[in-house]
């Protein structure tokens, strides 16, 4: 009975040891699979890849040739392009207060412009009415702050506007650089350099436009950093008679006038990719659906929400180290476009529009990316707002962005049209009510319009808005106001 | 031989195992190495690329096809965020993401290996990653992925190899082993087989020997075993046939019995004795079949006991029977062993010849009793009476014949008896000798009238006789005839006959006496037997006359016997073988 | 030949065979995943480059990977009259207040009722949760910070033995008395199907440099755990992290599957 046993015992280790042979030389482990790699592109033709300098630019350039006449410069021209080289290679020094358009000082504003003796002119020109304002804040119908802003804005905007400078400043031969929004100094330091102490003065000021003259008493060349409360001046280490010579020479090129209206594909983002290519690690992506039904993609500390009704994308990145750090704006700006650089996030042509700061001691701010066609920012509305790029900054790094899933895609040009010049376009304004009496911004743009789901085109138009904010679009070609 | 094979088996494997595994690990590892250090070598190289400008990427990419195309294996470079910058086989993966762990690993700035398994082709792929370091920075990460296949192919083609090399083998093995093991289990086989035969009892097997070693030896001791054996066996078989061949052919019987008393063995005379078979016996015990007063008496004794001697009587014979235990070692008393010796006859001897020396005795006594007291008459005087001496001393004179006679015939049958007759066979006409008795009895005939007859065979009928004695016996026999028939006849005839092929010629006498009555027929012919004593001796007789004719007679190869009626007659025959003629003597 | 012995040491010797083929098997399906050599020389290499950036440790670099999933995260909305029903002590002193940014507080009506119901952490500190936090049996002991048995203890939400930092309690301790303690935000935990292998400790730690700007700095301890952050949405994705912790009581957490810091922590 035992020795049966032990038979069976025996023939069943025989065959599995023969089993377990035959395994160990003819199987392999089960390896993990080989990933792929993951395509991260987005729509080729439209992504760049830009630096620093490509982002951080003006509005426009205006130059102030020998007549008086102002030409202006959009991004893209050779002018344009030509001028930035130069200011790269100019410094700024000296950098010391010049005008406090401050309450205190707000007599003396009027008192200069009486003297200057433009008050009337101004005020049929632009419907100023400083004893109008002065009746309205005695009549307490208007704050002293109103009246302060009201009146600075205006000075601002006269010293600004075209053809109306006090005769302290010639406006001729000067370049100015005009910017969409108030910007930090360090901003204009990446495209000017300025002292380091002297940044030092300008700090925490925003500078609305930098404008860079040449001073006819002191035969030097001076920079003007024009905010909304002060206004800074700085010496430029270029001679002269080079300055003049450059913007003779610029302003002698020639800027085509004539504006094309665009239509274009709407192309909408491709939301794997782009997952796949802001998540340190792709394979561990998961989606999440919401209430308000966006979808978002998260690896657990990281996420994108989709949100296919409102067709905004947001990133959010909350692993920024919350330890503080000192606030370093081209530090900032670089980390934003080397983000945005790395997931292909631009599609056409940007500018660094607008810097908004959060919170000053905890090193949060908001960065805004403008799209720019030709040239001319493409302004945000509600049909479309792909245009912009929202970038909130925390301790100098990326911590959120927000952007719209469509892309502009193919384009075929329709038209071409030549935009009313800006005076024009201020006397229609003038003639309006409500909105004079305040200072606002007129500057020319693209506006989309939205034909169909799949289609937008894009025309000139003259873009109003006060207070940084959007008032009001007039078609470039017309003077009508878009609505829509 | 399945043990051997299972070991076979067991070390193939174990030699499969080792090998394999260690052929495996040194390519994989030389693999690993190559891998490992190429990729050093061409991070180092890297370093530069990555502080200088895109212009480099141009020559980034042929340097990575050079060394691809060295180490044949895929090779990527990537940046910082996992972007493929330049791959050596695949420029379409150039601007993706690589998302393997181990490139992660590295970009942390340790190095990363694993083997993965490729999706659509299954071919197992090494991959290593290793970060570019710049400044103890990482700027990029070298990842290379190798393909183990040809690696796999290999061993695979090693592993068959191998499995052939077992199977064959184990094969060959296998066989061999079988014919191997034959030469030890075969010559055993073959012993046993012997060996189970001479158990049945067959002893004229022999091992054939084949080798020298120990199976060999095995095979002449056997072979020797059973020579010696078969020998033993026949000895003992021998012994066994002769001691049954004694004790069955012994005249005394014998009878052994267990200490209890059952007989174990009795021999066929010791049968006859007791007059009981053999199975019969077996199951009986002696003191049921034999009278041993000594034996019933002291059988708990027996064992102390030495032999004794006893005489009993069976079955109207008389035995001497001779008792002794059979000791094992002296000690143990494990039978009793009894030899019957039959002395009816020697007693009956015995008795006879004490009879016959009582008769000789009282038969010369006699005489001599007569003969003293007329003597011891004479001697007192009365041999002065001249006619009592004559009457005297003539009893004396027939007294003293008669003992004369007596021992005359006495001598005769003691010479009779002891063979020491001198013969003096010759061929002769019996009818003549018969003519010439009756001749000589006529006288006597005549005196007691009676009739004499004679009716002999026609012609001579020779025998081979002694004429004297022949004679004798004639005479003793008519003399008989003639003594004790008181009137009649007496006839004496012969007549050839025929008896067992042979041709006999009886002679009768025949009278018509008083004859012998039927309880001393058969014992007339014994020494000194008289029917009537007191007629025979006053008639003269010594009463050996017929005992001495049968002696003569049976001397002669013949043979005589009587038969009588009471009151009727006798006839005394005899035969003698008739002599052929063509016989010379 | 005796062919029942020879039968029995064949057993044993096919046994044994048998043995090491399938420990050779197991090694083989374990696949060359444990690159231990490899780990050895990495452990040496990350100690070596902490040393030289100042960083020291207390505590031995771990070695295990371990495979680990991620976590489902699902917030919990609860009214109190729940957490009460949950809670082993149900006692009507105890005042809840929910607050959904904040988590659930928990303090005694009174005074007078928390000098004789308050909670003695002599009898056991990690006993407190289990009675008298909602959901308390998912939470474990993690730090105390007391001095003169006053101080705080903190509690995390565990899952599968592994805390999840984040998700945390916290109890004053005055006098070795619990007085009031607080709960953030609570989640149902559930584990996803697959897990992945996660970087080794010393892998992770390579990045801690760039991130650490004190120096020195020594570690107490590295754990391995997960990070909750909270997220907007009803439920999201918990990583495994390795939570380091400085002598300085800075914690940071740095991602097992990714190497990256998940964050410092905000609390404390």
């Amino acid at each position: 009975m035992i020795e049966h046993i032990k038979n069976i015992i025996l023939l069943c280790l025989v065959v599995v040891s023969v089993i377990l042979s035959s395994m160990l030389w003819y199987s392999t482990p089960d390896y993990a699979p080989l990933l792929d790699v993951i395509n991260i592109d987005q729509p080729e033709e439209k992504a760049g890849y830009y630096q620093l300098e490509d982002i951080v630019k003006p509005r426009a350039i205006k130059l102030y040739a020998e007549d008086g006449q102002a030409k202006i410069a959009y991004p893209g021209s050779t002018v344009f392009i030509d001028t930035m080289d130069w200011l790269r290679t100019i410094s700024i020094s000296n950098i010391e207060l010049y005008k406090d358009l401050s309450a205190a000082s707000l007599p003396a504003a009027s008192e200069q412009l009486e003297a200057a003796g433009e008050a009337n002119r101004l005020a049929n020109d632009n419907e100023l009415n400083i004893n109008q304002l002065n009746i309205a804040q005695q009549q307490g119908r208007i704050t002293e702050q109103d009246a302060i802003q009201q009146v600075s804005g205006q000075y601002a905007n006269l010293l600004a506007s075209e053809g109306h400078l006090s005769k302290e400043h010639s406006i001729e031969h000067s370049i100015e650089l005009e910017f969409l929004s108030g910007v930090p100094i360090e901003y204009i330091n990446m495209m000017i350099a300025i002292e380091n102490d002297d940044l030092y003065i300008l700090k925490d000021k925003l500078v609305e436009r930098v404008r860079i003259f040449a001073d006819e008493e002191t035969d030097k060349v001076q920079c003007l950093f024009i905010g909304n409360d002060e206004i800074f001046s700085g010496n430029v280490n270029v001679t002269k008679r080079r300055f003049v010579e450059l913007v003779e020479d610029a302003s002698g090129q020639e800027l085509t006038q004539e504006k094309l209206i665009i239509e274009y594909t709407k192309q909408p983002i491709r939301v794997a990719e782009l997952s796949n290519s802001v998540f340190a690690d792709p394979t561990a992506i998961r989606q999440i659906q919401e209430k308000d039904q966006s979808v978002i993609y998260t690896d657990g500390s990281r996420g994108l929400r989709i949100n296919a009704l409102r067709q905004t994308i947001e990133f959010t990145n909350p692993t920024i180290s919350s330890r503080f750090q000192e606030v370093n704006f081209p530090e900032m700006i670089d980390d934003a476009i080397d983000f945005l650089n790395r997931h292909q996030s631009w599609a056409g042509e940007y500018i660094l529009s607008k810097i908004e700061v959060e919170s000053k001691a905890n090193n949060e701010y908001t960065l805004i990316f403008q799209q720019h066609m030709q040239g001319l920012p493409i302004v945000n509305v509600n049909s479309f707002n792909s245009a912009e790029i929202r970038m909130k900054m925390k301790n100098n790094k990326v911590t959120r962005m927000n952007r719209s899933t469509t892309y502009l895609g193919e384009q075929t040009i329709t038209a071409s049209i030549t935009p009313l010049l800006k005076e024009d376009m201020q006397a229609i304004i003038d003639r309006r009510t409500g909105i004079s009496g305040k200072p606002y911004d007129l500057f020319l743009a693209y506006y989309p319009l939205s034909l169909d789901i799949e289609y937008i085109k894009l025309r000139p138009a003259w873009i109003l808005s006060q207070n940084n904010s959007f008032v009001a679009a007039f078609d470039a070609q017309t003077g009508q106001e878009i609505r829509e | 031989m399945v043990v051997y094979l299972l070991m076979i088996l067991f070390a193939m494997q174990l030699i499969g195992l080792y090998f394999m595994k260690s052929l495996e690990d040194y390519h994989m590892q030389n693999n690993t190495e190559n891998i490992h250090s190429q990729a050093n070598v061409l991070a180092d190289l890297l370093e530069r690329y990555f502080i200088e400008t895109q212009e480099q990427e141009r020559d980034l990419d042929t340097l990575v096809r050079d060394f691809s195309k060295q180490m044949r294996a895929d090779i990527q470079v990537i940046d910082v965020n996992g972007i493929v910058i330049s791959d050596s086989n695949h420029p379409e993966f150039v601007g993706q993401r690589n998302v393997q762990v181990e490139v992660t690993r590295a970009l942390l700035g340790a190095k990363g290996e694993a083997i993965r398994t490729e999706q659509e082709t299954g071919f197992r792929i090494k991959i290593f990653a290793t970060p570019i370091k710049v400044h103890n920075e990482v700027v990029g990460v070298v990842y290379i992925a190798s393909s183990l296949e040809p690696i796999y192919k290999t061993l695979k083609e090693v592993n068959t190899l191998i499995s052939t090399a077992t199977i064959i083998v184990l094969a060959i093995s296998s066989v061999l082993v079988i014919i191997m093991a034959r030469t030890i289990t075969s010559p055993l086989v073959d012993v046993t087989k012997k060996a189970t035969e001479m158990a049945k009892g067959n002893f004229d097997q022999q091992v054939i020997v084949h080798s020298d070693d120990e199976i060999g030896e095995l095979g002449l001791a056997f072979n020797q075993l059973t020579y010696r054996l078969k020998g033993a066996l026949e000895d003992n078989q021998k012994e066994k046939q002769r001691l049954e061949a004694i004790l069955n052919n012994m005249s005394d019987g014998v009878i052994a019995t267990d200490s209890d008393g059952k007989i174990l063995l009795i021999n066929p005379t010791a049968q006859k004795m007791i007059g009981i078979s053999e199975e019969k016996a077996m199951i009986k015990n002696i003191l049921d079949i034999l009278e041993i007063e000594e034996l019933k008496r002291h059988w708990f004794e027996l064992k102390e006991r030495v032999a004794f001697q006893t005489i009993i009587e069976h079955n109207a014979s008389l035995y001497q029977v001779v008792v002794s235990p059979l000791k094992d070692t002296d000690t143990i008393a494990y039978g009793i062993l009894i030899i019957m010796h039959d002395i009816t006859e020697r007693e009956q001897l015995e008795q006879q010849r004490k009879e016959f020396v009582a008769n000789v005795s009282h038969e010369l006594r006699t005489p001599l009793t007569t003969i003293r007291s007329y003597v011891e008459a004479l001697v007192e005087g009365a041999d002065e009476d001249p006619e009592i001496r004559h009457r005297f001393t003539g009893v004396i004179q027939t007294e003293t014949e008669r003992m004369i006679r007596l021992v005359t015939d006495l001598l005769e049958l003691s010479q009779l008896d002891a063979h020491n007759t001198l013969w003096n066979f010759q061929r002769m006409d019996i009818n003549e000798i018969i003519e010439e008795v009756f001749d000589r009895f006529q006288v006597q005939l005549e005196n007691k009238e009676l009739v004499g007859n004679l009716s002999l065979a026609e012609g001579k009928v020779y025998v081979l006789a002694d004429r004297d004695r022949i004679d004798q016996v004639l005479n003793n026999l008519l003399s008989n005839a003639v003594k004790y028939t008181s009137e009649g006849t007496v006839t004496v005839e012969s007549q050839v006959i025929w008896e067992s092929n042979k041709r006999l010629v009886e002679v009768r006498i025949i009278d018509t006496g008083m004859g012998i009555p039927p309880k001393d027929v058969s014992r007339i012919f014994e020494r000194f037997y008289r029917v009537d004593k007191a007629r025979s001796r006053d008639m003269g007789g010594t009463g050996l006359g017929l005992s001495i004719s049968k002696q003569i007679i049976r001397a002669h190869k013949g043979d005589i016997s009587v038969k009588s009626v009471v009151n009727k007659g006798t006839t005394v025959y005899f035969s003698l073988p008739v002599h052929e003629e063509a016989h010379h003597d | 030949m005796d062919l029942s012995r020879a039968k029995t040491i064949l057993i044993i010797v096919f046994l044994a065979l048998n043995s090491i083929l399938v420990h050779q098997l197991y090694l083989k399906q374990k696949g060359n995943n444990d690159y231990t050599a490899l780990m050895e020389a990495e452990i040496q290499e990350v100690r070596e480059l902490l040393n030289s950036q100042m960083i020291y440790l207390n505590e031995e670099i771990p070695i295990e990977t371990p495979e680990l999933p991620f976590l489902n995260a699902e917030r919990i909305l609860s009214n109190s009259l729940e957490i009460r029903s949950n809670m082993l002590v149900n006692d009507e002193d105890i005042v809840i207040s929910i607050d959904p940014g904040e988590g659930i507080s928990y303090r005694w009506i009174n005074n007078d009722a928390m000098q004789a119901k308050a909670y003695n952490i002599e009898n056991g500190a990690a006993d407190f949760v289990k009675q008298y936090l909602y959901k308390g049996k998912n939470y474990t002991l993690h730090q105390e910070r007391l001095q003169n048995n006053t101080g705080q203890i903190v509690y995390l939400q565990q899952f599968n033995g592994y805390p999840i930092f984040g998700l945390s309690a916290t109890a004053n301790v005055e006098n070795n008395r619990v007085v009031n303690w607080q709960q953030n935000i609570v989640a149902v935990i559930t584990a996803e199907d697959t897990a992945r292998p996660i970087l080794a400790a010393a892998t992770a730690l390579r990045s801690l440099p760039s991130k650490l700007e004190e120096r020195p700095a020594t570690i107490e301890r590295i754990w391995l755990g997960y990070y909750n952050r909270s997220m907007e949405s009803d439920s999201w994705l918990v990583p495994p992290v390795w939570g380091i912790t400085l002598a300085n009581g800075e914690q940071f957490y740095i991602n097992a599957f990714t190497g990256e810091l998940e964050g410092l922590q905000e609390q404390n």
